[in-house]
């Protein structure tokens, strides 16, 4: 589903973000990413979705080399990889259900499959009661559920979270956890870089250390630290 | 359908969320605009002046009282090859005193003394097909001054010149300024939408990544730009409909000689032209603005 072929991203001034990385993640898996900040996890997650190019080597999503994508395809890349992140990203002008269909908005879709599918996501999330709100009126666990519920809105084969429960309390991040772990037994490959060794230990999946930009660590069931 | 909705919304939002801004960029573009439709109509007027005067330029050559007609009839002959003249015209001496005789009827204060002989010399009278070619073509002519035909060559394109010289003048002027209020429109354009794209960064931000394409991003920005335009146009034509009629009255006194009528199908040409210009503008600044941003 993905691959990474021996990839460095170099910035300008010299140093390296990435450095000869390879990695290959199987459809369906569920992928801790590791490290301290700065040790490459967010990169490799711009480089997923195309926010940022690889210097050398080839990234692979879903079959396609995503470094030679047309400028207009990265569209229709996004469309397949659903994106969640520690600070939500919501519109704050609009509702939860607004925010949701938003994403179906952009793409063209019809009022009916909108509706359709904004209801589906946001029960699949336990949001079906918040709908009208707005983000400010929701807990951050409720801002994360409706971000969530927005990336895979398009019914994403990959959703790639960047420290999706940076932001929230214990008991919270156990509740958004559960839900991404959810998704990813529905079939969705997840993608997660955390901070958090409890949930990554508790869970024993496949974990990814990188430090200094190179893959230092690579396990089944892992746990946070070797 | 919902995606147009948005880009409307999202558009009319960008134009009202910004009041002060949008209002300065509409009246700059309103200014430009009044500009372009000044100078077209005077471009215009001017242009019609000169195809008016132009019909009106002609050579006169006074022919020697000797002059054999088949001479004269030589030279027409050869002026009228030449691709510069419209007609020519023999005007023989009787010709030329029945014309004075009738000025002289119609003019009670111009009494003609009856005299024997006619003093008047017969004439070829020259009409230009292109008024700028009548200078040379006396010149020309004036070679043919003493040799038994040609007794003299009178040419008056002065007013011509003049009004071409003021026509090109005002074309290459109206051109420059034009460029610079051009520039000035898109300068404000572009910060106008910038600030539209910046107040929105955190939406852009996410509409990229939920898979919005860029033309989508695009749009409400392309299509605020060029509501700048339409409303520029809007009054700028308003303001030119107020005031067309007080300046038709001025230009006609001062131009009464010349029958100059726009009529309604410049009306409609101008009107056209105002919001072309406007809608270009408009939607070229924005894009230019979005672009910046999408590059980043």
């Amino acid at each position: 589903m993905i691959t990474l072929d021996d990839v460095s991203k170099r910035y300008p001034n010299g140093t390296y973000a990435l450095r000869d990385v390879d990695l290959a993640i199987e459809a369906g898996d569920f992928v801790f990413l590791v490290g301290s900040s700065g040790a490459g996890k967010s990169t490799l997650i711009r480089l997923l979705i195309r926010e940022e190019s690889a210097s050398t080597g080839r990234v692979i999503v879903d079959g396609r080399d995503v470094g030679r994508l047309p400028r207009g395809q990265v569209s229709h890349l996004r469309r397949k990889v659903g994106v969640v992140f520690q600070d939500f990203k919501l519109l704050p002008t609009k509702t939860v259900a607004e925010n949701v269909a938003f994403a179906l908005i952009v793409t063209g879709r019809s009022g009916a499959i909108v509706r359709e599918e904004t209801e589906r996501v946001l029960s699949l999330v336990g949001l079906s009661q918040r709908r009208g709100h707005f983000p400010d009126q929701l807990s951050g666990g409720e801002q994360q559920r409706t971000a969530i519920a927005r990336a895979l809105v398009n019914r994403p084969r990959i959703l790639i979270a960047d420290e999706p429960t940076g932001n929230l309390d214990p008991v919270t991040s156990w509740e958004i956890i559960k839900l991404l772990t959810r998704v990813n037994e529905l079939g969705t490959t997840l993608v997660m870089a955390t901070h958090n060794a409890e949930i990554v230990n508790a869970l024993r999946r496949r974990v990814v250390h990188l430090d200094h930009g190179r893959v230092v660590r690579d396990e089944r069931e892992g746990l946070y630290a070797a | 359908m919902r995606r147009v909705l948005y880009i409307f919304t999202s558009a009319g939002q960008g134009f009202s969320r910004n009041p002060a801004m949008s209002i300065a960029s509409t009246l700059t573009v309103t200014l430009m605009l009044t500009l372009f439709a000044f100078f077209m109509t005077t471009d215009r007027g001017l242009q019609a002046a000169v195809t008016v005067l132009e019909g009106k330029v002609e050579l006169a050559l006074f022919l020697d009282d000797n002059a054999k007609v088949s001479d004269v009839l030589a030279l027409k002959a050869r002026i009228e090859t030449d691709p510069s003249v419209a007609r020519v015209d023999y005007v023989t001496k009787a010709q030329a005193l029945q014309r004075l005789q009738d000025i002289a009827a119609n003019r009670p204060d111009f009494a003609l003394a009856d005299i024997s002989t006619n003093p008047l010399p017969a004439s070829l009278e020259i009409k230009m097909a292109d008024a700028r070619q009548a200078k040379s073509l006396a010149d020309d002519l004036r070679a043919e001054v003493g040799k038994g035909v040609v007794y003299d060559v009178v040419d008056n394109p002065q007013v011509v010149d003049e009004l071409l010289t003021i026509t090109r003048v005002l074309s290459v002027g109206g051109i420059a300024i034009l460029a610079m209020m051009l520039f000035v429109a898109l300068f404000v354009i572009v910060n106008t939408i910038r600030i539209a794209v910046h107040a929105r960064r955190d939406e852009i931000e996410i509409m990229q990544l939920v898979g919005a394409s860029d033309w989508f991003v695009r749009w409400p920005f392309i299509l605020e730009g060029m509501l700048v335009g339409f409303l520029g146009a809007l009054v700028s034509l308003a303001v030119l409909f107020a005031a067309s009629g007080p300046v038709t009255s001025v230009m006609a006194s001062f131009l009464d000689v010349l029958p100059v009528n726009f009529g309604a199908d410049f009306a409609v040409q101008l009107a056209a032209s105002v919001f072309g210009v406007a809608l270009l503008v408009g939607a070229g600044g924005a894009s230019l603005s979005v672009r910046a941003h999408l590059a980043k």
